[in-house]
């Protein structure tokens, strides 16, 4: 359960300069073929600068990240550096000026003639590494000082961005974790996000809801400044105790918020355990039928025998069965046919998109075989996620945008009672 | 319902047996048989990793509608087997339970025979009223009774004479274990632990034999008598796995004192993704210089599904400084529902372990047999070898590189006659 680490941009930004600096040291003996460009956005205005701006900026960079053609730095001024491999340098170019175009109304780019040097900075680090690597090394030391400067005015920012990015989870911390879980009520860490399906015109029709934990929230409650997805080893150990307090969470029937079908992550070695068992004697066959575990991929594969004989039992008695975390990679590789999932999980991810027709007609084909009914496209951030899963034949969906269709649905159902009042008065 | 589990671990020595409490039952009932019947699963017979308390455990609740039956007894040998002794119990409610558990081990190579056929090895179904089938099963069970006996006197021999520790496996790792076994293994002596293991290339017209590579590993038995004795570090995946990232680190410090430039055959390490991207590979690096081509290296498969992104880079820097991979940790049954192709290594190396004792299917060949064809020849490793059998079912899938305690005798003839140096 609750495998949503955070990934807030706080995390990395404390040290981006250095790690930009070391990234530059370990390219020294291999800056063959490699360039680097920096988009100056700390040179816009202040309005065109808000979260949602550079968000925006460095999403666009997202699938040459993935590809690994390069690697992204986000700088404390707010500016964006990217490493990157020659051969990438035309998607490069195209992508800058998507960027260029999302602020074209900055006075900045006015039509004075200076513009683009001014936002857009061109580095080939193959020949031009030295002076690349002395500027990376000075920018270090002005956040360093600005840094110093910073947390003097805001001790409190400083103190988020420790916790944020916090100390590695060792196994001494995971110990004690582990202990204290078994005293924790996670009543009040307990999200839940639904899987809908969601017609033509973006109407959502709830299926079932994933209960998780936050382990934003976790952290924040029993290790403030631990990093606990640091190690994904001791993270996946602590899944494990997760499981069984959100079993016992769940087998108090007199918890009426969590109504209806639902889902919730759990490892094989949990459905193996004394406790699932005890928690499938205390539950109707009927509480079974309308319950979905979420299992993780890499999980299955850990002891795929152990999963084969634990999916059997489970089905048997009426659960449903989840793949989750899968990417279109994964799809190409895992036969889930076999596997005899009920559903699968489809991380949304802007690659989709990227992919191109070949990449679209292939998941319309196995989403085909599938069923329509067996495929989730999950993490759906933006309407572009839900619209391409439609056209690719996935009908259900989970995530911040299908949150957010719900809550357009209902203040529509809402206006349209207060129309029928009115119209009655 | 009893629980299986605590069975297992031997139960008191008054208390009568599972096995010798149904042959009283069996005894008392003699006369009156009518409508009786008994079924028979063989459960003991299952590969011993589907004998573990916890499969056992489901076991048990999947016969607890069952055994909530007045007229039905379910019995839990302490060999694992199970045995359902019926009166007048509709055969149909049986039959779907005994169904249902048979269906939990549809991937056990005893499930492969038809349910129900004369040669069904995994239930047999006796009707009491029948004088012969009485007798039958009445022997079966005595069978079994007996060397349970044996068994717990031989327990029984093992702790008093010291051996307890390796007999029940140790103390489950946990935790609070790790940070203590990790510096142990940090200041462990290891150099001598770690072995080394040759694949071979069987091939061409002429049946030449040519070393392939020598994996050098830790004995992890071995190992785990030196720092951990009274703890069994593979309770579960994940702490091993993170012990695994120490291990590592102490392999490459071994492995690093060897010449590259004069080594005559590769050898191969098995290594997490992690440490490929640190310091104590990053440093290893540096020794073999541009030797790289003398370097395999071994990736599992359970951590290359923790973090596909993060092999797709390991694998790509390995790659473009000349070093090669290899994808462990598969077996006939994972390559059954998951084709590495697209994974992109150099290598795969499949188990021929005990999950393929008893034979493999018909299906599961052919996916491997699909798998070979698309991978360029000797790129696909049958490890673990223990027989000449295992030779000859590669060779059938088109299989040419072979590892294992059979190959090592293989070797080890070779190397006397001067045939590979």
């Amino acid at each position: 359960m609750a495998t949503r680490p955070s990934t807030t941009s706080h995390m990395h930004r404390r040290t981006q300069e250095q790690l930009l600096l070391e990234y530059l040291r370990r390219l020294e003996n291999r800056r063959e073929g490699r360039k680097a460009v920096r988009i100056n956005l700390s040179n816009l205005m202040p309005i065109n600068r808000r979260e949602h701006h550079i968000r925006a900026a460095t999403n666009s960079f997202e699938t040459l990240v993935s590809e690994l053609m390069g690697q992204l730095f986000e700088l404390k001024n707010q500016d964006i550096f990217f490493v990157y491999k020659s051969t990438a340098h035309a998607r490069v170019e195209d992508t800058v000026q998507k960027i260029k175009f999302l602020f074209s109304d900055d006075p900045l780019f006015d039509g004075k003639g200076r513009s683009d040097e001014d936002f857009v900075n061109w580095y080939d680090v193959e020949t031009g590494y030295d002076e690349l690597f002395n500027m990376v090394r000075d920018m270090g030391d002005e956040g360093r000082t600005a840094k110093r400067a910073a947390s003097r005015s805001n001790v409190r920012e400083a103190l988020k961005a420790r916790q944020e990015h916090g100390d590695p989870l060792t196994p001494e911390i995971l110990s004690r974790a582990v202990k204290a879980l078994l005293r924790t009520d996670l009543t009040s860490l307990v999200r839940r996000q639904f899987v809908c399906r969601v017609n033509k015109k973006l109407v959502p029709e709830p299926l079932f809801s994933e209960l998780f934990i936050s382990i934003t929230d976790l952290r924040e409650t029993m290790m403030p400044g631990i990093n606990i997805t640091s190690n994904r080893w001791l993270f996946q150990y602590l899944t494990e105790s997760l499981d069984k307090r959100v079993l016992s969470l769940l087998s108090k029937t007199d918890r009426t918020s969590f109504t209806g079908d639902i889902s919730f992550n759990v490892n094989v070695s949990t459905l193996m355990s004394p406790e699932f068992m005890a928690f499938d004697e205390g539950i109707s066959a009927a509480r079974r039928g309308s319950m979905v575990l979420e299992l993780q991929k890499v999980d299955i594969f850990a002891d795929l025998g152990a999963f084969l004989f634990a999916r059997e039992f489970c089905q048997e008695k009426g659960y449903r069965i989840c793949l989750d975390g899968m990417t279109y990679q994964n799809l190409l590789m895992i036969d889930r046919e076999r596997l005899g999932v009920d559903y699968v999980k489809l991380m949304w991810n802007h690659e989709l998109i990227d992919g191109g027709e070949r990449m679209k007609d292939d998941l319309h084909d196995m989403v085909k075989d599938a069923g329509a009914t067996k495929v989730i496209m999950a993490r759906c951030d933006n309407r572009e996620a839900v619209d391409f899963g439609r056209s690719t034949g996935i009908g259900m969906f989970q995530g911040h945008y299908v949150e957010h269709l719900i809550a357009e649905d209902e203040r529509r159902r809402q206006l349209l009672k207060l129309k029928h009042r009115i119209e009655r008065g | 319902m009893a629980d299986t589990a605590s069975e297992y671990s031997g139960g008191s020595n008054t208390a009568k047996s599972p096995e010798k409490r149904l042959l009283d039952m069996l005894a008392r009932m003699r006369n009156n048989t009518a409508g009786s019947y008994a079924v028979h699963l063989h459960l003991s017979q299952l590969r011993a990793s589907h004998r573990q308390p916890h499969f056992m455990r489901m076991v048990a609740r999947s016969l607890d509608s069952l055994a909530s039956q007045q007229d039905v007894q379910v019995l839990n040998f302490t060999n694992s087997d199970v045995a359902l002794l019926c009166r007048n119990t509709p055969i149909d409610d049986v039959d779907d339970a005994v169904f249902r558990v048979r269906a939990l081990f549809n991937e056990d190579p005893l499930t492969l025979t038809d349910d129900g056929s004369a040669e069904d090895h995994f239930s047999a179904w006796y009707d009491l009223s029948q004088s012969t089938d009485f007798k039958d099963f009445e022997d079966a069970v005595s069978a079994i009774a007996q060397t349970t006996e044996q068994v717990k006197n031989q327990q029984a021999d093992a702790v008093s004479s010291g051996r307890a520790s390796k007999a029940l496996g140790g103390a489950p790792l946990s935790p609070d274990m790790v940070a203590g076994i990790t510096q142990k293994l940090l200041e462990a002596r290891i150099g001598d632990l770690v072995h080394r293991q040759p694949a071979v290339l069987v091939g061409g017209q002429n049946k030449t034999q040519q070393l392939a590579f020598r994996e050098h590993y830790i004995a992890m038995s071995e190992l785990r008598a030196r720092i951990a004795p009274k703890v069994d570090l593979f309770s579960g995946h994940w702490l091993f796995q993170y012990i695994s990232e120490t291990i590592d680190a102490r392999v490459l410090e071994v492995l690093s004192r060897l010449d590259y430039a004069d080594m005559d055959c590769p050898l191969s390490v098995n290594l997490n993704v992690s440490t490929i991207m640190a310091r104590p590979f990053q440093n290893f690096h540096a020794i073999v210089g541009e030797h790289t081509d003398k370097v395999i290296v071994e990736i599992q498969i359970i951590d290359i599904f923790a973090d596909m992104d993060g092999f797709a880079y390991a694998r790509d820097w390995l790659k473009e400084h000349g070093y090669r991979v290899l994808i462990d940790g598969l077996n006939p049954l994972t390559l059954n529902f998951f084709n590495p192709t697209p994974l992109e290594a150099d290598f795969i190396k499949i188990g021929w372990g005990p999950e393929v004792q008893g034979g493999v299917d018909h299906d599961q060949t052919q996916q491997i047999a699909n798998i070979v064809a698309k991978m360029p020849p000797g790129s696909v490793v049958l490890a673990r070898v223990d027989s000449e059998e295992g030779v000859s079912w590669g060779l059938g899938l088109g299989i040419i590189c072979f590892q294992g305690h059979f190959i090592d005798k293989v070797v080890e003839k070779m190397t006397q006659k001067g045939l590979i140096t």
